[in-house]
């Protein structure tokens, strides 16, 4: 039996983005390295509970395998994502990675994490119970495992990059089931380079990416970036009935063997993210924005106030009253009296 | 010389479409202004959401973290200033600093902050319950954490010098109904100005003639802005308890103002770069006079009279070169905006 904990990060009305449940060894600053990175998702929309982003990796003392999707809730018209999922302490790192390809499989309810709390608009931050988890293992039947002896080999000095659809999920899941690899493989599937690139700076490095632009799989240089090798998509199975791309995540379990061969292949182009809405035309009023003012009545800068403020103190300095002592004057009588003139 | 710009406001408020607006707009350069990020790939970041805004009509996801990038400011290509701009999740302003590293590190960013934009929702402003308003900006909580540290510091003379641009970016301003707009948006800036009394009472109280600061450390200004354009978002919802208006986009936007907050938060902190040389200029006439006044002073000292001549000379030639830039920055930013005071 495994020790397992959750983690839930949303935001409701009343709260903006915390994590309302998280394990026990997640700090503040770990939230805030997830949400720093998944910030870089732009466009939360086309991630949705069925076919969500998928994360695998060690945070501090925790490994974690989470999920990313919009909610379908909105605050301020702006669609509100879930990061969901669970996570164990270190020292049952094995047995979750041996977990992961069942833990994958099962996603939607492994990972479900927000519909066990409540109400999401009365939630308040509490830690995570701990759970036990029977231990999981399960083999995933990959028609070319060819790419797997190859990522064997190749993992230390490459990565393995695959689509964010199917056929990139069926390579993930078959890589994360090979028992072989000397330490678990940690994963970002359905993300881009930013938020690769934020989680590297904390530190934390990806051996298999899932990027929504990419089209093929393929191994990269982790030091350059380049492509080192191909890798063949999985087999189609045409007999499914599913065979959008972004079909949910649902992997048959027959004799504790996963078939995973029976997924569509990735389909050209990616999914239309945006619809753009049927607008009527409307008459635009003029650009409206605040007026400019006078140049007597504009903002001062420091150094105007600063001069304006010392010319008033200036002129508040109270002046002598004038003094009824005139020099001239004096002068004046002075030459009259030695004189003898008279005014 | 590098300043540092801090962007908050509580949630909702139009952070990040003000950004990536403002970001849109600068990019290619207004009146010869432009920014540059320091790479590429800083660019392409902001640019992307703002596309899919444009073309999918749809608004950007509210932030989750924390948000710093470098950015050049240029004049008809010639650098001005470079930049660090801080953009927050709304939510790290009500959390205390010891429950969000967002909220501690905050805290932190404005204590080195030169300039902050205070982000708030004029249509929340304008149609909620003053006291609402004050809650759903989170003014209070802006004051109280700008009072902490800005503020009281400056006041117990720990940083008398200090002072901070403050900027109160009033957005979604297309939205308003006619009589806040009307006499250029008289009935905004009143209501504003109660939303945001703590911070409005602090400048104009620094600026009483009894006040032991300096009163033109702390210029502040507001103005209204929109990121879509007059007549281009309708209402969908209007707010109601925690929840904020929501609106439609119904045609391309087309942002007005959104420029001119920033232009006058990077100029007016020029313009303090410029008074502190302008202050050791004075410092250094009033040393010379005093030493030239005395014959034989000046006879054994005239080493270091031809010391502060040099230095004089540099500092003057520093603020020559300063002046058009401040100039070209707050020239014309300081014509739009409004006082915080009036």
């Amino acid at each position: 039996m495994m020790q397992i904990e959750s983690f839930l990060f949303t935001r409701n009305q009343r709260q903006d983005f915390t994590a309302f449940v998280r394990p026990a060894a997640i700090s503040n600053r770990d939230v805030s390295t997830i949400a720093n990175a998944l910030n870089a998702i732009n466009d939360v929309e086309r991630l949705t509970r069925a076919f969500p982003s998928l994360y695998g990796f060690a945070l501090s003392e925790t490994v974690l395998f989470f999920r990313h999707y919009d909610s379908g809730r909105r605050h301020a018209g702006r669609p509100i994502s879930v990061v969901e999922g669970i996570g164990a302490r270190m020292t049952w790192a094995r047995h979750f990675a041996r977990a992961l390809p069942y833990l994958l499989a099962h996603q939607d309810d492994v990972l479900n994490i927000a519909d066990g709390v409540g109400d999401i608009e009365t939630l308040t931050p509490t830690p995570s119970p701990v759970r036990e988890m029977p231990d999981r293992s399960a083999a995933i039947d990959v028609d070319d495992t060819a790419y797997i002896e190859d990522f064997l080999v190749r993992r230390q000095a490459e990565r393995l990059h695959v689509p964010f659809d199917r056929g990139g999920l069926i390579l993930l899941a078959g890589a994360l089931a090979e028992p072989r690899f000397a330490s678990p493989l940690a994963f970002a599937f359905g993300t881009n380079g930013d938020v690769i690139a934020a989680f590297a700076a904390r530190g934390i490095d990806f051996d298999i990416i899932g990027t929504f632009n990419a089209e093929q799989a393929c191994f990269r240089s982790r030091e350059t970036g380049q492509k080192t090798g191909a890798v063949n998509l999985p087999v189609i199975d045409e007999s499914l009935d599913d065979t959008r791309p972004n079909a949910p995540i649902r992997i048959e379990d027959t004799s504790g063997v996963m078939s995973m061969r029976a997924q569509p292949p990735r389909v050209q182009a990616s999914p239309a993210f945006y619809t753009p809405p049927q607008i009527e035309p409307i008459e635009l009023p003029p650009s409206g924005g605040a007026a400019f003012v006078p140049e007597s009545e504009r903002m001062l800068t420091m150094r105007e106030a600063r001069r304006q403020s010392q010319a008033s103190s200036q002129a508040d300095v109270p002046v002598e009253p004038h003094s009824t002592f005139d020099p001239f004057a004096v002068l004046r009588r002075i030459v009259r009296l030695l004189t003898g003139k008279r005014d | 010389m590098s300043l540092k710009v801090t962007l908050f406001g509580g949630t909702g408020q139009g952070k990040t479409c003000y950004t990536l607006a403002l970001l849109y707009m600068m990019a290619t350069g207004i009146e010869g202004l432009r920014i540059e990020a320091e790479d590429a790939d800083t660019a392409t970041k902001y640019l992307n959401p703002w596309r899919d805004f444009v073309i999918g009509r749809k608004w950007p996801a509210p932030t989750m973290g924390r948000r710093e990038d470098v950015f050049t400011l240029l004049f008809d290509d010639q650098k001005i200033t470079d930049f660090r701009w801080v953009d927050y999740q709304g939510g790290a302003i009500n959390v205390p600093a010891d429950e969000s590293d967002e909220a501690a590190q905050l805290h932190a960013d404005i204590q080195e902050s030169n300039a902050i934009i205070i982000v708030a929702d004029a249509y929340t402003i304008a149609m909620r319950p003053a006291i609402e308003a004050e809650m759903l900006t989170s003014s209070t909580y802006i004051y109280n954490l700008l009072n902490n540290y800005k503020f009281k510091p400056n006041l117990a003379g720990e940083g008398i010098g200090g002072g901070i641009t403050i900027v109160l970016v009033l957005t979604k301003a297309d939205a308003l109904p006619e009589e806040y707009k009307a006499h250029n948006y008289e009935e905004l800036y009143k209501k504003a100005r109660q939303v945001f009394r703590g911070v409005v009472d602090f400048v104009e109280k620094e600026r009483r003639k009894t006040s032991s600061l300096r009163p033109w450390l702390y210029p502040s200004a507001m103005l209204p802005v929109s990121i879509v354009g007059d007549g281009r978002a309708q209402v969908a919802t209007e707010g109601e308890g925690y929840a904020l208006a929501s609106f439609n986009l119904v045609a391309a936007p087309e942002p007005v103002d959104v420029h001119y907050p920033f232009l006058y938060a990077i100029g007016n902190e020029l313009d303090r770069t410029a008074l502190v040389l302008e202050e050791q200029a004075d410092d250094l006439e009033q040393r010379l006079e005093k030493m030239s006044s005395n014959v034989l002073k000046r006879i054994l000292r005239g080493r270091s009279i031809k010391e502060l001549h040099a230095e004089r000379r540099q500092v003057a030639e520093t603020l020559k070169e300063l002046e058009p830039q401040i100039q070209a920055v707050a020239g014309v930013a300081n014509k739009k905006m409004r006082p915080l005071v009036p």
